[in-house]
């Protein structure tokens, strides 16, 4: 942005000049016929390209070199002057910035008219569509998040390069500084049009073989002809036309070109023997110094010592000659999905690597680091901070990385979004946020060791449950599954035994019920905390049930002893010695409309304690009444 | 990153600083410019030797010629050795100096690794060939990333003094265009140098000092080399990356594809004993009690498992800047957390697609379910690479006719294909339809002719062809006539 390389436009004079032949025959070759009828002959006559064929196949070759190798970041437009009316062939939009669309659009203009013809109307059109926005550019005036005030103006530049054939007196220079200024102005007046802030023209002389003499205009190099506007002129004949025309591009967007040599492929007449073939590739420049350059196949398999991750630049490249063999040979190996790497053809001391490799469709040449690393000789994290910890939960963390993959969002997504804003609506929330919320709700309980959390040591009979449920969805057998999880655990306090933990997990001195307590209060945190269904719900609320229905059991007993949940909690965070694990917050269960509150462990003793109060409940009114109803209204599988 | 410590040992460093602030100091005692610029140069060391621990230092001296003291090292005694005994030389030569800080850090990183120069003058100009003006009229940018700063060892009473400064910074403008000249304030004393070597240190070797979080799960830590804010181009704003590293989601490092870097810093779990200044909101008193390498530490945790999945996570560094964590092990076999910071934009690695539109793949996954009548097959979820719109042109069997050989290559094609008719009759079509299209686009309508006759000879001089292939080359050979329209594709001919 801010860059003449954002736009380029083509003026193509579309006129009875570009009509003319070229000067240049092209014989039809029909090459040795083998078994054809001897002496059957015919002959067909050789063709003649005109300038605008060439004009065409050359401008559009400027716009495939783009559009390979920027993607929407560079655009271009051609425009058709007729002496009437010039007609633009494509726009700024993303749509029209296609090789398919271009080709179509310049098939529908078809060849020159048979009228004589006028350049005016084109650089009059050329000019209003850099006035035009561009999507990149519409972005940024109505730009989001930044404040106005302390965004730098919108600063519009661009190129125009006209073809035609300079054969009458007509001031060009003069020509485009008063359109310029016209428009200038007029932009001033309207917010769909911006004003041009730097132009660079380009004025192609275009005649046959031998007629170049009639030109009207000379070549003269770029030279400013305002404080906005550099003007160059160049009087050429088809044979160079094609040249001219990469020499701009190149020029135009500093490209500079990288030659393979040395790739071994198979000849094509004798596949047994294999030649070496070079191939040159057009890219950006690399980094400030980097100039053309010969690098030498070195085949797939990536070099030693060479990390994939130590990419400092990268950029798309296109081959200078898209049909020969050795091309399409060297592109369809990349496409394939192999790499190519590359290495200096001269052994330099401290050079660095280049590889070839295809994303996405679209061939990217990767500058590797090989020199030495300033990273070099790091740190092992064993001896950082927790190095020396080993009871990680390397397999869950890694269950848990692949639970929050990331996927690329569909196009629909960003253009609803778009179209919210549009009517006034707040923006949607971005996936990215989206995601960021979900690890947020994925982590609530997420002790990184074993030791972080009791419920670890007891994965004998709740690693289903551990399993299963932190997952987006539960189905019906799952659910089960994690039922029985805790029902085995209630199973083994019915016979009056301890928690099965080695001993140094509980804390010494705590009665075997407040051990059991412990465990307890934790599955109730990890459950709450991975409420993300209905399904999850409803574990949950079996859970409570069942406790509910063992708390009754050793009601008596315990009474004098247990503590408030709260309390109970804290002791088990004894045990967790993470500094990234915090208590998760006390949820409330999802209220289902109308319905009382269920019960958690609070409720439940604060129940109890009322008992004993001297209030009495209310005649009629059954302690736990919800529950039952609950009872029947919620799916209970696997519970008889 | 690397910083290279370019010292002036010319002789106008061994001035003696006479002050009118202490008029009272013996002799002896009257410090010259040399004395202080050692004296910073240690002050310097002793800051890097405490907050960045893992700096590369190398040090030059430079007259007339240079001469490197110290390779680059993370031994930094050794650079304070060579402070301890150094000769005094002929005159300043800023070329020699430029000279020999581009051959030093070629050979040692080459081009591609940002390098910080330390500069240390008494900032008089010199004279003649490798004096501060012409240096500046031939210099070039250096051929890597840098920042040059210039500690100039000057007093605002000098000669020219101003002149001098500015001329300085317009040496930073010509070679790097990044960097600050720093020098005493108010006038020249070992306390002003003390000052202005803090100030430069404040500025460009504090070390980072964040929180890297996964939803609840955080670790404190520091990235090393420090992380550069980002200067935007048009106004020279700076967006420093964030305190907060905050983890998005995961893709695996194959599909991550080598993204090209902004820049690369270790990520390191912070010791509880560095985070002495760190404000925390919520301090952990368990923190300090036990050892620190036995508190468990998430970085540990995330280093394990990526390195057990080749897994990558893609993190949020800044407003609309983004960056990637991956284990990293250097030759050495030592493993660790490396940062890749991604250029500042949401739509820098055109493979990954718009940054901001990467969100989970179960939940996307749940979504297009919902979509989906019930009991339908697994929606297809989109996944990386994100495709170009469009193919690109060598991937899409291009025509190119600039070169005459190029119409013959197609024509020679297309009898090919004829002499195997009704063999090849798709492929005989596809060519076909593929030249009539690039005639139609560059308005060559007479090649149509003449490809039309190429065809009608084939069909009369062949004598053993298939009688089907005589049907099919006098049908194209017509259609080529028909003048239909470019949308339309010419279809084989029914037999």
């Amino acid at each position: 942005m801010g860059d003449l390389c954002h736009k380029t436009i083509f003026v193509l004079d579309h006129c009875k000049l570009m009509r003319e032949l070229t000067g240049v025959t092209i014989e039809i070759e029909l090459g040795n016929r083998p078994g054809a009828n001897v002496g059957y002959f015919q002959f067909i006559p050789s063709v003649m390209k005109s300038l605008w064929n060439c004009v065409a196949e050359s401008t559009l070759e400027y716009a495939r070199i783009l559009w390979d190798l920027f993607g929407d970041e560079r655009l271009i437009r051609f425009i058709a002057s007729h002496p009437q009316k010039a007609i633009s062939l494509n726009d700024w939009s993303k749509a029209q910035q296609s090789m398919i669309f271009v080709q179509e659009a310049f098939a529908a203009v078809g060849p020159p008219l048979n009228t004589p013809g006028s350049i005016q109307t084109g650089i009059v059109l050329a000019i209003k569509a850099l006035s035009e926005p561009t999507p990149f550019q519409t972005r940024y005036i109505s730009g989001k998040g930044d404040t106005l005030s302390s965004k730098p103006r919108l600063i519009n530049k661009g190129r125009i390069v006209c073809v035609t054939s300079c054969l009458v007196d007509f001031d060009v220079q003069e020509f485009v500084l008063s359109s310029l200024g016209k428009n200038n102005a007029a932009a001033l007046n309207t917010d769909r049009k911006i004003p041009i802030d730097e132009l660079e023209f380009v004025l192609l002389s275009l005649h046959p073989v031998g007629k170049e003499h009639l030109s009207r205009v000379l070549t003269s190099p770029s030279q400013e002809i305002s404080p906005f506007a550099k003007f160059e002129t160049v009087v050429l004949t088809p044979p160079d036309f094609h040249t001219r025309i990469q020499q701009l591009c190149v020029a135009h967007h500093d490209l500079v070109t990288t030659t393979v040599t040395g790739i071994p492929m198979k000849e094509e007449a004798n596949a047994s023997s294999s030649l070496n073939y070079d191939v040159t590739l057009f890219h950006p420049r690399l980094g400030p110094t980097n100039e053309s350059q010969l690098l030498k196949w070195a085949g797939p398999t990536t070099p030693k010592g060479v990390g994939t991750n130590l990419c400092n630049t990268a950029c798309r490249t296109t081959p200078v000659e898209v049909i020969s063999r050795p091309t399409t040979c060297l592109s369809n190996f990349v496409l394939s999905g192999r790499s190519v790497w590359l290495e200096a053809v001269k052994k330099v001391s401290k050079a660095n690597c280049n590889v070839l490799m295809a994303h996405g469709g679209e061939i990217w040449m990767h500058v590797m680091e090989t020199t030495r690393n300033v990273l070099e000789d790091p740190p092992s994290i064993s001896e950082g901070s927790g190095g020396r910890v080993t009871d990680y939960r390397i397999p869950d963390f890694v269950e848990f990385m692949k639970q929050n993959m990331l996927a690329p969002f569909p196009q629909p997504e960003i253009s609803s979004t778009d179209k919210n804003r549009r009517n006034g609506d707040p923006p949607a929330v971005k996936p990215f946020e989206l995601s960021k919320q979900r690890l947020w709700r994925k982590t609530i309980f997420w002790p990184i060791t074993i030791s972080g959390s009791i419920l670890f040591s007891l994965s004998v009979h709740l690693e289903t449950l551990l399993k299963l449920f932190p997952s987006d969805t539960l189905d019906e057998l799952q659910k089960v599954e994690c039922d029985k999880a805790f029902w085995s655990l209630m199973a083994i306090e019915a016979r009056g035994d301890p928690p099965p933990v080695s001993s140094l997990q509980l804390k010494k001195g705590h009665k075997k019920d407040e051990q059991w307590r412990v465990v307890y209060s934790e599955i109730e945190s990890f459950l709450r905390a991975n409420l993300h269904s209905p399904a999850h719900e409803s574990v949950l609320e079996c859970f409570m049930e069942s406790r509910h229905d063992e708390e009754k059991n050793t009601e008596k007993e315990s009474d004098s002893k247990s503590t408030e949940n709260k309390g109970k909690r804290s002791g088990s965070n004894g045990n967790m010695k993470s500094e990234s694990f915090s208590p998760p917050p006390q949820k409330k269960l999802r209220l289902e409309s109308g319905a009382e509150p269920r019960t958690n462990l609070l409720t439940l003793w604060r129940l109890k304690t009322e008992k004993k109060s001297p209030r009495i409940l209310p005649e009629g009114l059954k302690l736990y009444a919800h529950l039952k109803e609950s009872q029947e209204t919620s799916a209970k599988p696997g519970k008889s | 990153m690397p910083t290279v410590i370019a010292l002036d040992v010319s002789l106008s460093m061994c001035r003696p600083i006479v002050t009118n602030y202490a008029p009272d100091t013996p002799e002896d005692e009257i410090p010259t410019r040399k004395k202080l610029a050692i004296e910073a140069v240690n002050q310097f060391l002793d800051h890097v030797s405490v907050h960045c621990k893992l700096e590369w230092v190398a040090m030059l001296a430079f007259s007339t010629l240079y001469e490197v003291l110290a390779p680059f090292t993370r031994d930094l005694d050794i650079i304070r050795s060579h402070l301890n005994s150094l000769a005094d030389f002929d005159k300043t030569n800023f070329d020699a100096a430029l000279n020999g800080i581009t051959t030093m850090v070629i050979d040692h990183w080459g081009n591609t690794a940002p390098v910080q120069i330390l500069l240390v003058t008494d900032g008089s100009p010199g004279f003649g060939s490798g004096s501060l003006k012409e240096t500046i009229d031939k210099a070039k940018p250096f051929p890597f990333p840098a920042k040059l700063n210039i500690l100039s060892i000057s007093d605002p009473d000098d000669k020219n003094y101003s002149e001098n400064c500015q001329m300085l910074q317009q040496l930073i403008e010509t070679t790097c265009g990044d960097g600050v000249v720093y020098f005493p304030e108010s006038h020249l004393s070992s306390k002003g140098c003390v000052g202005a070597v803090s100030r430069l240190c404040a500025k460009d070797f504090t070390p980072y000092k964040g929180v890297l979080r996964c939803g609840q799960l955080r670790s404190k830590i520091t990235l090393c080399p420090p992380p550069q804010p980002h200067v935007v181009r048009f106004d020279e704003k700076r967006i420093e990356i964030s305190e907060t590293i905050e983890i998005i989601g995961f893709i695996s490092t194959a599909e991550l594809g080598s993204p090209a870097a902004h820049s690369r810093h270790l990520l390191l779990p912070l010791r509880s004993a560095e985070n002495g200044s760190f404000s925390d909101t919520k301090p952990d008193a368990e923190d300090g009690d036990d050892i620190d390498g036995r508190t468990p530490n998430f970085c540990v945790l995330l280093h394990g498992a990526m390195k057990v999945e080749s897994l990558s996570a893609i993190v949020e560094v800044g407003e609309n800047w983004f960056g990637c964590i991956y284990s990293w092990a250097d030759n050495k076999r030592k493993s660790n957390l490396m940062l890749s910071v991604l250029p500042p934009g949401t739509e820098v690695v055109s493979w990954l697609g718009n940054l901001q539109e990467l969100g989970s793949r179960d939940e996307l996954m749940n979504k297009l379910m919902k979509q989906l009548p019930p009991n339908s097959p697994v929606a297809t979820v989109p996944s990386f690479p994100v495709k170009a719109l469009e193919k690109k042109s060598y991937a899409s069997n291009p025509t190119v006719w600039v070169h005459n050989p190029g119409i013959n290559a197609d024509i020679q094609k297309l009898l090919r294909h004829a002499r195997k008719l009704p063999d090849k009759t798709p492929q005989f079509f596809k060519e076909l339809n593929r030249m009539r299209k690039w005639a139609l686009t560059i308005g060559f309508t007479e090649i149509l002719e003449s490809i039309a006759q190429v065809l009608e000879r084939e069909c009369m001089a062949s004598s053993s062809a298939h009688p089907e292939a005589t049907i099919q080359l006098t049908h194209a050979a017509t259609q080529l006539r028909a003048k239909l329209l470019y949308t339309k594709t010419i279809q084989p001919h029914r037999v």
